[in-house]
């Protein structure tokens, strides 16, 4: 029995044990330890060591196959690619979980709640694994349905209900599309059809994307990000694992394809994460984002393949590998981030926080530095990804031919752009929480913070800054990784050149890491000089109120809030985001209230599947009609019907 | 002796960049008729600032103090893979482009949070602002480095701005053209100058940067005024770098003319100043969009008759 067999085995045996104690009421009120921060019950501990004895099962088989020196052992390397993120992010949010579930939940409640974490973490483990269609449809389904039910935890809300619905509608779809796609053979068009928008809606593809924000906000914060970190990158590995290999031919569609819906993916996203005034949402969008341009170097990829530019290929393969491990980690950090401001304030309306960083000053640098590192700022696992493809498209961009110069132009300022509206993204987001004035009483509050939530967010900071280090050993290995998948594809002997390319990533990486050293040194050079040498420096600076033009005392209501920061951006994009405004001017010698309020719907619910959803429900009714409950025209239809078919008989 | 050249030439630009802001300064004086402050007044004002001490805002949390700071070290270190002089930098390396505008784009960011952490209203508009128009200035910014990875094949900032021979002006000047217009939008852009920003205005609603930079005082504004004018001294690098085509002078006969041609934009920025009026800010957007559109077309044009 392979090791993975045994910890899914093992984590679905602790769900179900978890879910049988819990509905006896005195296991289940069993008190095993007891925190300061809330007590962990007998059925929610056997659930916990089920999930991280299974999981810390895997990790010596996961880090054999990462750094396996042979090349036939790509396939294994790939899967592990894609275990690392759910190992990482599963044992955190789990540990996360047990202060998540305090007091304030019954019993049962927090039974259901591990029996349904434990199996949407072991189905995502076996979709990772399976090696046969039918096994594979199965664990698909059961990770949608499983997460489904943890998405509608918090079930008495109506909203959550609605996102809960629609995520359903979205996994069965999506099954329903992968159904078609491996019993559709003969047609290799529709199987990619079927295929991209199968695993294009578990990846959040841009339209597709629809149950993305709704549920990311719906579901507890834990299974939040399990979702954002664990699942919606199995999309990826199901379109890599199932759909690239049975035709070389496709290549080149594939490269198109995901680079065509990664573009406008990922400007997507971050255009309507801008105007977002809840957290959980905002991430959620910036996920779409990140997707986006995870797709966009892999078909960035493919296509380079098609090119044969070997070198400009592996270098958006690495970049794409790299994105989706920073981003698992980054994101799964900002969201359990977001959910000690949650703790602590009881809000997650942005335009109400403001201040916490003298509430929470660990969780303020910890999500400042995260949020830094997800827009692509220099120190960040998501920087390490965006300068590989940077320099590939740069190359792409250096070529004669206008085939490659024109899709390698397009990547390199969707990059940018996206880059930097992510810049204003974060900022805002960090600003709003963390910096200022606190905006409502809510964020006076100052509730307790478990501290073993917090010291989940110090362990994924340091998986970040491992993953950060080892960025210039672990590129090269992705590359070597996607060769030994992608052999086939390559008409030419890539030896050299992957020799070549792996010495360049490792090169590009390790400079880019010195750099950021050498801007640390220079930063604690100038901090001693600013400190030591200079007059008054060693004295205390007094403190005074902000400096205000016309005011005694400016007070918190006078600052910027997040809405007001993207404002201008969004009145400039207003054609795209189509912002909905409420203002209540003031008015008369003495204005009393006056108020300004932007909001942005789904871009892709407005103009697509509204109207979609409107057509059929009219087709449905049109088509009612026809069921009038009167015997005679039923049997009337019948004979037409029969009528029809004999005609076409003997037409034939 | 190239290596020397270079590093002269980095050691020069530490020391004259004030000067460069105080020419500009000066000579707008005389565009509007006063005498105008003396061209070494930028390094009166910066010394006399880091003899004073300082005040914090209550409000401010970590982020305002370390700042000026974060940002002065990563243009530091941003700087060192310019080709100073028409001279190769010794630290190239293939995508120092991204690391040189990524550290340009972090200092920036670290500044807004530092406005947004004083909670004041006006800070919170410049830095509203600022990240407004440097998301189209980037915008516009990226595609030149695509125009210019196009017509050098190199993605080093020294092979980019260094690549180029005389022969480019011959084939592709008009494309060429283009392009340095499109980049002299954005070097006043990027570091506040007329049409967009005022740096001299104290009205605080027309400002930009230096609405975000109003709570600060004393030797951490000094380190601001320093920074802001080596910024816009790695700017007008970069726009001589990409007029003046690499090889025909080397050596110290370089670094004079680079060190010209840095004066001579400066009063080519002075000319603006003082001849332009400050754009509403509605119509910024308009004028920042003009580059991405100018750029493209030169690479448009570079498609087609290459």
């Amino acid at each position: 029995m392979s090791p993975l067999i045994f910890a899914i085995l093992l984590i679905i045996f602790a769900a179900l044990l978890c879910l049988l104690l819990s509905f006896n009421e005195r296991s289940a009120g069993l008190v095993v330890a007891d925190f300061s921060s809330g007590q962990l019950h007998l059925p929610a501990l056997i659930a916990l060591a089920g999930t991280i004895l299974g999981l810390l099962a895997i990790v010596p088989s996961c880090a054999i196959a990462l750094f396996r020196d042979t090349l036939p052992g790509c396939g294994e390397f790939m899967r592990a690619w894609f275990l690392l993120p759910i190992i990482c992010v599963g044992i955190l949010s789990a540990l996360h979980s047990i202060a998540y579930l305090d007091k304030s939940f019954s019993p049962l409640r927090r039974g259901v709640y591990w029996f349904f974490f434990n199996m949407t973490v072991a189905m995502m483990l076996l979709v990772t694994q399976a090696e046969h269609p039918v096994i594979f449809l199965l664990a698909w389904e059961g990770m949608g349905l499983f997460s489904f039910a943890l998405i509608m935890f918090d079930y008495k809300q109506k909203e959550n209900m609605h996102a809960a619905w629609i995520y359903f509608l979205a996994c069965q779809a999506g099954g329903a599309l992968l159904m078609l796609m491996f019993f559709a053979g003969a047609f290799p068009l529709f199987v990619f059809i079927c295929g991209m928008l199968g695993f294009g809606l578990k990846a959040g593809a841009p339209i597709l994307h629809i149950w993305l924000p709704g549920s990311y906000q719906a579901a507890p914060a834990p299974a939040s990000v399990l979702l954002s970190a664990g699942m919606i990158n199995l999309g990826f590995l199901g379109i890599l694992r199932w759909l690239v290999l049975p035709d070389p031919a496709l290549a080149p569609l594939l490269g198109y394809s995901l680079l065509i819906c990664g573009m406008p993916g990922a400007l997507l996203g971050i255009f309507f994460a801008m105007p977002q005034k809840n957290l959980k949402r905002l991430l959620a969008y910036s996920s779409v984002e990140n997707m986006g341009l995870i797709a966009c170097g892999l078909g960035f990829g493919f296509l380079s393949i098609h090119w044969q530019r070997a070198d400009i290929a592996l270098l958006s393969f690495a970049a794409a590998g790299l994105h989706l491990l920073g981003h698992s980690l980054l994101k799964g950090n900002l969201f359990l981030l977001t959910d000690h401001v949650y703790r602590a304030s009881g809000e997650l309306n942005l335009d109400k926080l403001g201040g916490m960083q003298k509430i929470l000053p660990g969780t303020g640098y910890a999500y400042t530095l995260s949020a830094m590192a997800i827009s692509g700022l220099p120190p960040g696992n998501i920087f390490m990804a965006e300068i590989l493809l940077y320099v590939a498209a740069a190359r792409g961009i250096a070529s004669d031919k206008l085939s490659v110069v024109a899709p390698s132009l397009a990547l390199f300022l969707t990059l940018a752009f996206c880059g930097v509206l992510a810049m204003t993204v974060f900022s805002k987001a960090s600003a709003a929480i963390f910096l200022g004035e606190p905006r409502s009483k809510a964020a006076r509050r100052n509730l307790a913070v478990p501290p073993l939530m917090k010291r989940c967010g110090i362990a994924f900071m340091v998986l970040l800054l491992i993953f950060l280090c080892g960025s210039p050993f672990l590129a090269p290995r992705l590359m070597h990784a996607f060769v030994g998948q992608y052999e086939s594809l390559y008409s030419a002997d890539l030896g050299a050149e992957l020799y070549a390319s792996a010495l360049d990533a490792r090169r590009l990486l390790g400079l880019v890491l010195s750099c950021v050293l050498l801007v640390g040194m220079l930063f604690i050079l100038l901090w001693r000089v600013r400190r030591k040498y200079l007059p008054y420096s060693t004295a205390v600076p007094p403190r005074r109120f902000t400096w205000d033009c016309g005011f005694a005392q400016p007070t918190a209501r006078m600052q910027y809030t997040g809405t007001a920061f993207v404002q201008p951006l969004v009145e400039l994009f207003a054609p795209l985001l189509r912002p909905v405004k409420k203002i209540l001017l003031p008015r008369g010698l003495f204005p009393k209230k006056a108020s300004y309020e932007l909001s942005c719907h789904d871009g892709s619910e407005q103009i697509f599947w509204r109207p979609l959803v409107n057509f059929t429900v009219r087709l449905a009714i049109f088509s009612h009609r026809l069921q009038s409950g009167h015997l005679h025209l039923y049997v009337l239809m019948l004979i037409s019907a029969l009528l029809a078919l004999f005609i076409w008989g003997f037409a034939m | 002796m190239s290596m020397f050249v270079w590093f002269c030439g980095l050691l020069l630009s530490l020391l004259l960049c004030p000067l460069l802001s105080g020419l500009i300064c000066k000579l707008k004086g005389i565009f509007v008729g006063c005498p105008g402050p003396s061209v070494w007044q930028p390094y009166y004002d910066i010394i006399k600032l880091l003899r004073k001490g300082s005040v914090y805002s209550q409000t401010t949390t970590w982020v305002l103090p370390l700042a000026p700071l974060i940002s002065l070290a990563a243009m530091l270190c941003a700087m060192l893979f310019l080709p100073f002089a028409f001279v190769d930098s010794p630290l190239a390396f293939e995508g120092d482009v991204i690391v040189f505008f990524y550290f340009l784009a972090g200092a920036r960011v670290i500044s807004v949070l530092a406005a947004m952490d004083t909670g004041s209203s006006f800070a919170g508009m410049g830095a509203s602002r600022e990240m407004q128009f440097s998301s189209l200035a980037e915008l516009g910014m990226f595609c030149i480095l695509a125009f210019l990875v196009m017509t050098t094949g190199n993605f080093s900032m020294s092979g980019l701005l260094n690549g180029a021979g005389i022969l480019i002006w011959s084939y592709s000047g008009t494309a060429l053209l283009l392009v340095i217009i499109a980049f002299f939008i954005l070097l006043l852009s990027e570091n506040c100058r007329v049409p967009i920003d005022d740096p001299d205005t104290h009205l605080e609603l027309t400002m930009i940067h230096e609405a975000m930079v109003l709570d600060y005082g004393g030797p951490d504004l000094g380190i601001i005024h320093y920074t802001a004018a080596l910024k816009l001294w790695l700017f007008t690098s970069i726009c001589s770098l990409i007029i003046v085509p690499a090889g025909l002078f080397s050596g110290f006969s370089g670094l004079l003319l680079f060190i010209l041609a840095q004066f001579l934009l400066g009063v080519l920025v002075a000319i603006v100043e003082g001849t332009a009026a400050r754009f509403r800010f509605l119509k910024v957007p308009q004028f920042l969009l003009a580059v991405p559109g100018l750029t493209i077309i030169a690479i448009i044009m570079l498609l087609l008759f290459k």
